[in-house]
């Protein structure tokens, strides 16, 4: 039985000498086969991405047919009768942006607001006369449409996939309206900046100047990200754009609900001056009043109270108040947390509907 | 059957057109081949290739993009042209002096000799009197502005500068000003179109012409105003404007052009032009209206505070009645002012109480027209087309107090110096002035201060003064106390040495008295200066070249106090068109009320004197 199990043993040695080379040569190919993979694979990526990575001009050339100009006379100026000419008088201009085949387009509210007609003009050249559908100030968004089909729509990109430093492309009807379809490029030069203090803002460096309103500002894939808004006259490569998240919710709003369905808590904040001069703190937003039809009780929030967070999230300007309820729909319920004194209190408050009277 | 079936396919085929054309034509794109030329012009200036004034009498082209800024008469007008690279502007004026183009030659010929001023003025090439293609006479003046020569050197200057063409002319009673002003290297390539603009110029207007452009268009119909903050409306006649912010609580409209404008009259008016009565309408939200108030109660309130503050002599009610239209409460009233000799005017009023307010029409017209019935229907119909409308209320407006609610206006107020003991009585109705007083009012209103204190520095005076104002009564008083150790004849030369030679002394339609006394020491004068209106009356109808505004007119109260080395001056003046029973009442018990150093002069059995004012003819002595 020893001899036996001594043979065995010699046996199996011999199997085991006999197969390293076997296993050292499996071991070759293997690595072999995985770095000719990874060329491969980055190969491939690189080819992707040269393919994505279009040229500006191809970008311009893509996204082109789907920016409009939008031009009317504004009717909420008085004319001078001082002041005659046969040039109309208070007319106003700006950009938009297809969105639907059936020519949907988005611009920003600041460039319909006080058109009676509200006409578009096409990159063909040819002129529309375009019906608003909806228009809210605080997003400063617009959607009108022209009776026209077989437009093309530009397509969203998703937040997730741009970040600061990538490329842009600004496109719209910068100072003049024969200088139609003119196109700047930049880069993102920041996120969520709360410029007009409601809500948040993409920065850009690529120039955009009054009458650039309403454009898009694409990604090298010719994808939205934003909707060039606003900028500072005087200053350079100061841009912002209304990013395509909240391009994407206005229009989800309108379609489901025909309107923003906004969230109101009937609280009213006041920023401290380190909130407006954008220096970091951690004072949350004081409370400034609370509305006899608010979502909360007197006797739960008091003037003075400051605001933490929501769901967790930390708030220190109205800005980030507007967005954090921009992720909900009025009967919803949301975490806030105060602190009074040196005492930190959370409630639940059921989201009310913000009925604007004005509108 | 087969008939049957035949109407049935005809039916189903009629059925399915009908059906589908409405949905074809529904879905069917716009052409996009809207014209934004003809979408955003004004329809009826489009074809619009000339512009002017009717009643200036001028037209001439009006290029496409040519912009206008012309005076609310449009007798200014300025017009550029980018497509022309010029400005065209035209100065329209009265010929008064009725002057011929050789005058006014022969004044711009002493003028440029005599206005060298540094690089202002122009360089004329061209001076002459010519005719135009409409066989209109002008002065021609072609120039240069000399502004360039300052900057450019020669060549430059001449290469640069604009070429200007000034044409002036005289037509229908008016002098024309004409400037065409051309880039000079355009006009040198451009000839023509220079010449299209400065000969199009016509000394006409051509009422049949739609093509001209009228600049005064917007104001020629009759149309309704509406004030949207303040919730009334009202129709407006042809040429009239709104003056200033429109929805203001106090709405003023006014007549653009005079009537000899609108006449075109072409003859001189015997018009009297010294005298400015400025016609128009004002509609004002006076305040919230009381429970009881009625806007009859409301004119009366109003009627009383006239008959109280005015000389019976200057007003005549000629109307006081309800107006009834539509329900709404309202008290018609019309006066007539003779506050000015021979130039009276009306005012013709509506007093309004509704929407919870009170609201006063007010429109002012010269006499003359409100003789005339035809011009008085004119004004009564703007101001009887004021229509209360609640739709138009703000919704920002809300209780608006009178303060003569809140204010006892008799309650007793003092006036006084603070160093000296130099004090009078007066009631709540004063607003009383100090040199740091807050002018919160926008009314007529000065403030005296004697020279000495006026060129002090800072408070540092022996000099005090104070002053008072009733708004209402127009009167004035102030009160100066402090070291003056001149001799009081000295002191009363100088406060009277103006009446001396003033003329309505010397023809009695004023009066001076002139009192002294004397007190323990203390050396009182009593000076008045006292028109008659009376007097003033006879002497204006006997002489038409004189005229008396008796608002501007002031009678003047004056006692003078010296004590000592110290010298206490109240002085109260009061126009004389104000002088009335109650308001001399008002007057005589300020003195009476007044003390100095705590002695009440006016209750002392005082010896006054007559004096004579030329004993006080500092000249004569």
């Amino acid at each position: 039985m020893k001899k036996i199990s001594k043979i065995l043993s010699i046996v199996i040695l011999c199997i085991l000498i006999i197969s390293i080379p076997c296993y050292a040569a499996t071991d070759k190919k293997t690595q072999q086969n995985v770095v000719s993979t990874y060329i491969s694979q980055a190969q491939n990526t690189i080819q992707k991405i040269e393919e994505e990575k279009k040229t500006v001009s191809q970008v311009i050339d893509a996204v082109n047919q789907s920016v409009v100009a939008v031009i009317g006379q504004n009717t909420k100026y008085r004319n001078d009768d001082q002041v005659y000419s046969k040039y109309p008088q208070n007319l106003q201009f700006g950009s938009g942006v297809v969105v639907s085949s059936d020519g949907r387009i988005i611009t920003n509210n600041h460039v319909v607001d006080g058109l009676d007609d509200i006409y578009v003009v096409t990159y063909d050249g040819n002129a529309y006369k375009a019906k608003l559908l909806y228009a809210d100030k605080d997003i400063d968004l617009a959607l009108i449409k022209i009776n026209r089909s077989n437009m093309k729509p530009i397509k969203f990109a998703s937040e997730k996939d741009f970040d600061v430093g990538d490329d842009v492309v600004a496109i719209g009807t910068p100072l003049f309206f024969g200088y139609r379809n003119s196109a700047s490029k930049g880069i993102i030069s920041g996120l969520n900046r709360p410029v007009d203090g409601v809500y948040m803002y993409l920065q850009t460096d690529a120039a955009v100047n009054p009458g650039n309103s309403g454009g898009p500002l694409v990604n090298m894939k010719g994808e939205l990200v934003g909707i060039n808004t606003l900028g500072y006259t005087f200053y350079q490569g100061m841009n912002f754009s209304i990013p395509v998240d909240n391009v994407t919710y206005f229009i989800d709003q309108y379609n489901k609900y025909g309107k923003i369905k906004r969230c109101y808590t009937g609280i009213e904040f006041e920023e401290n001056w380190a909130a407006l001069l954008g220096i970091p703190t951690n004072q949350g937003l004081k409370v400034a009043a609370i509305k006899n039809d608010a979502a909360v009780s007197k006797d739960e929030v008091k003037e003075g109270d400051f605001l933490e967070s929501i769901d967790g999230v930390k708030i220190s300007s109205i800005a980030e108040y507007n967005e954090a309820l921009k992720k909900h729909l009025p009967g919803d319920k949301i975490k806030m947390t105060f602190k009074r004194e040196d005492k930190t209190f959370e409630i639940t408050v059921t989201l009310k509907e913000l009925i604007k009277k004005d509108n | 059957m087969k008939k049957i079936k035949k109407l049935f396919s005809i039916i189903i085929a009629a059925i399915v057109i009908a059906a589908i054309i409405p949905v074809y034509s529904f879905a069917q794109d716009d052409d996009g081949k809207i014209d934004l030329y003809r979408a955003f012009s004004n329809q009826n200036d489009i074809m619009k290739n000339q512009v002017g004034s009717r009643v200036y009498k001028w037209s001439m082209y009006l290029p496409d993009d040519g912009m206008v800024y012309k005076s609310d008469r449009a007798n200014f007008f300025n017009m550029s042209t980018n497509s022309y690279r010029a400005n065209i502007q035209l100065m329209v004026s009265k010929n008064e002096d009725e002057l011929t183009l050789e005058d006014i030659l022969y004044k711009m010929q002493n003028s440029s000799r005599q206005q060298n001023y540094w690089i202002w003025g122009d360089k004329e090439y061209n001076m002459e009197i010519a005719t135009d293609s409409y066989n209109q006479r002008f002065i021609k003046v072609v120039k240069t502005e000399k502004y360039y020569d300052y900057f450019l050197v020669d060549k430059a200057a001449e290469e640069f500068s604009d070429y200007i063409e000034n044409r002036i002319y005289i037509a229908n009673n008016y002098i024309y000003n004409l400037t065409v002003q051309m880039q000079g290297e355009f006009y040198r390539g451009h000839q023509d179109m220079f010449n299209k603009l400065v000969n199009s110029f016509k000394t006409s207007y051509d009422s049949n012409n739609p093509n001209i452009k009228e600049l005064s268009e917007s104001v020629s119909t009759t149309r309704e105003f509406k004030n949207n903050s303040y919730g009334w409306k009202i129709t407006l006649s042809p040429y009239y404007k709104v003056d200033g912010v429109p929805n203001s609580r106090n709405q003023s409209f006014s007549p653009v052009y005079s009537d000899e404008e609108l006449n075109m009259m072409n003859t001189k008016t015997e018009e009297n032009n010294d005298v400015k009565i400025n016609e128009g309408i004002t509609v004002s939200l006076i305040s919230s209206s009381g429970n009881k108030e009625t806007a009859s109660s409301f004119a009366q309130k109003e009627i009383d505070m006239i008959k109280n503050n005015y000389n019976s002599s200057v007003y005549e009610i000629l109307k006081n009645e309800p107006f009834n239209k539509n329900g709404m409460d309202a008290q018609r009233v019309v006066i007539r002012f003779k506050t000015t000799t021979n130039n009276s005017y009306v005012v013709s009023s509506l007093y309004v109480v509704g929407n919870g307010y009170k609201y006063l029409v007010n429109a002012i017209i010269k006499d003359d027209k409100y003789k005339d019935a035809n011009k008085r229907k004119d004004f009564d119909n703007m101001i009887e087309s004021f229509t209360l409308d609640s739709s138009l209320l703000s919704k920002y407006l809300g209780k608006i107090v009178s303060a003569d609610s809140l204010i006892d206006f008799n309650a007793a107020r003092e006036l006084k110096t603070k160093k000296y003991d130099f004090k009078t009585k007066l009631t709540k109705g004063w607003d009383i002035l100090s040199k740091n007083s807050e002018m919160f009012g926008y009314y007529d209103k000065y403030m005296y201060m004697p020279e000495e204190y006026y060129y002090n520095d800072g408070n540092v005076s022996n000099i005090e003064y104070v002053s008072a104002f009733e708004p209402v009564s127009n009167i004035n008083i102030n009160m100066t106390a402090g070291l003056n150790a001149n001799p009081i004849d000295d002191i009363v030369s100088d406060n009277v040495s103006s009446y001396l030679r003033d003329s309505d002394i010397a023809i009695g339609v004023a009066k001076i008295k002139i009192q002294s006394a004397e007190y323990n020491g203390a050396q009182i004068f009593k000076i008045s200066k006292e028109y008659d209106i009376k007097e003033i009356n006879d002497f204006v109808n006997s002489d038409a070249t004189k005229i008396y505004n008796l608002d501007r007119t002031s009678n003047i109260y004056q006692y003078i106090v010296k004590i000592g080395k110290d010298t206490f001056t109240q002085t109260i003046t009061i126009p004389v068109s104000k002088t009335s029973d109650k308001n001399m009442k008002n007057i005589k018990s300020i003195w009476e009320n007044t003390t100095i150093n705590k002695v009440n002069y006016s209750t002392l059995s005082l010896n006054f004197k007559d004096r004579k004012l030329s004993e006080f003819d500092k000249m004569n002595k």
